[in-house]
């Protein structure tokens, strides 16, 4: 489901023009959620988020990549891609927003993926235990840049409730990388899940990592990009 | 592939192609460079004449401060052409240049810690 082709903006309800000016707060956080098909991103993001769900396209070149002018679009070489993104403002301590991403589900948008990414404090990736290698192009990509990451074990019903040791076995995490169950219908699950990504990515930034990676490496804020 | 929203899907819709070309007035490129969650802020000038899209954006950015996917998603409109049209509002001074705005670093344990508290504050909420 998507907008209706052709959908006019002027269908949208009047705004108040004399409307109240909210700006902006200073701090801006944001974190991505990856996970194979169906393995439960548009829930979270949409159960974290406190707008209504929108679903944004993107337009693409074939090989996934964004195209940054509208010259670019010849109709036989362009796809379009809907993404889930949702925010919640966090008063405490003080104002700021968290931006929440989901991932294309398919790796071949690895380019986006890049895009999104950017400036994330980190990842979570989540999990169906019914097709746990789905999420293997996810994890890969997540430690290949340095982004931290935490494993959600969605528990779908009618799914073998797999322990979270045995997930962690099956993917070949290493200890510091959490894991844990999650509903990504519920609130509380969801926050949990997202607590327990900061707290790694502030362990991350502490604990000194094995040869070759580093927690800041690509990922480091390089200002805005096109 | 699920016909869930936020799906991955392809279309191919010849007329959609054509239309953005006349929402940004012939612009192809913004002028900004602007990310998918880039901010974009209302600075409280009025505005010119705007077209239709254009003067729904600025309202929307009035209303409260709004990020370039979340514009896109509500005019339905593909990125790019927000972007085009959202950089010649920053041109005209009615929304604020997000360059000027310093990004929150998210290597930083200072920030992380205050992400911290405030997801724990969303709990005993
Ligand atoms: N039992 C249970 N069902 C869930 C959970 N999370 C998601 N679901 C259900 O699983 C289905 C797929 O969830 P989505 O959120 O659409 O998954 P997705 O990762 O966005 O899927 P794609 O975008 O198609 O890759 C939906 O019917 C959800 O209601 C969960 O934690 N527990
Ligand atoms: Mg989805």
């Amino acid at each position: 489901m998507s907008a209706p082709p052709g959908a006019s903006p002027r269908e949208l309800s009047p705004l108040p023009r004399s409307a109240v000016e909210i700006p902006a707060p200073d701090v801006q956080f944001k974190i991505v959620i990856g996970g194979g098909f169906g393995a439960g991103k548009t829930t979270l993001v949409r159960c974290l988020s406190e707008i209504a769900p929108l679903s944004t396209e993107e337009i693409l070149t074939a090989e996934g990549e964004q195209i940054d002018s509208l010259d670019g679009i010849d109709r036989k070489t362009t796809t379009t891609v809907a993404m889930d993104f949702g925010i919640r403002t966090l008063t405490v301590p003080v104002r700021s927003a968290l931006h929440l991403f989901g991932l294309p589900g398919q790796d071949r948008f690895r380019l986006l993926w890049d895009d999104l990414a950017l400036g994330a404090v980190g990842a979570v990736v989540l999990t169906d235990t019914r097709r746990l290698p789905d999420c293997f192009p996810c994890i890969d990509y997540f430690e290949d840049r340095g982004t931290p990451f935490v494993v959600a074990v969605n528990q779908f019903d009618g799914a073998h409730r797999h322990s979270v040791q045995a997930v962690r076995q099956a993917l070949e995490l290493p200890t510091r990388v959490p894991v844990q169950t999650c509903d990504a219908r519920d609130f509380r699950s969801a926050l949990g899940v997202l607590r327990a990504l900061v707290l790694h990515a502030l362990q991350e930034l502490t604990t000194p990592l094995p040869a070759g990676r580093s927690a800041a490496g690509p990922d480091q804020p390089t200002g805005m990009l096109p | 592939m699920s016909g869930e929203p936020g799906a991955v899907w392809i279309t191919q819709r010849d007329p959609e192609v054509l239309r953005p070309y006349m929402l940004t007035m012939g612009g192809t490129r913004p002028r900004h460079p602007m990310r998918y969650d880039t901010v974009l802020n209302a600075t409280g000038r009025r505005s010119g004449a705007l077209q239709p899209e254009a003067a729904t954006t600025l309202d929307l950015c009035r209303q409260r401060a709004r990020t370039v996917v979340e514009v896109a998603g509500l005019l339905r409109l593909p990125v790019l052409v927000t972007k085009i049209i959202a950089s010649g509002l920053i041109d005209q001074g009615v929304l604020a240049d997000p360059a000027e705005r310093p990004p929150t670093d998210p290597h930083s344990p200072h920030n992380l810690r205050h992400l911290l508290d405030g997801l724990q504050a969303l709990e005993v909420s």
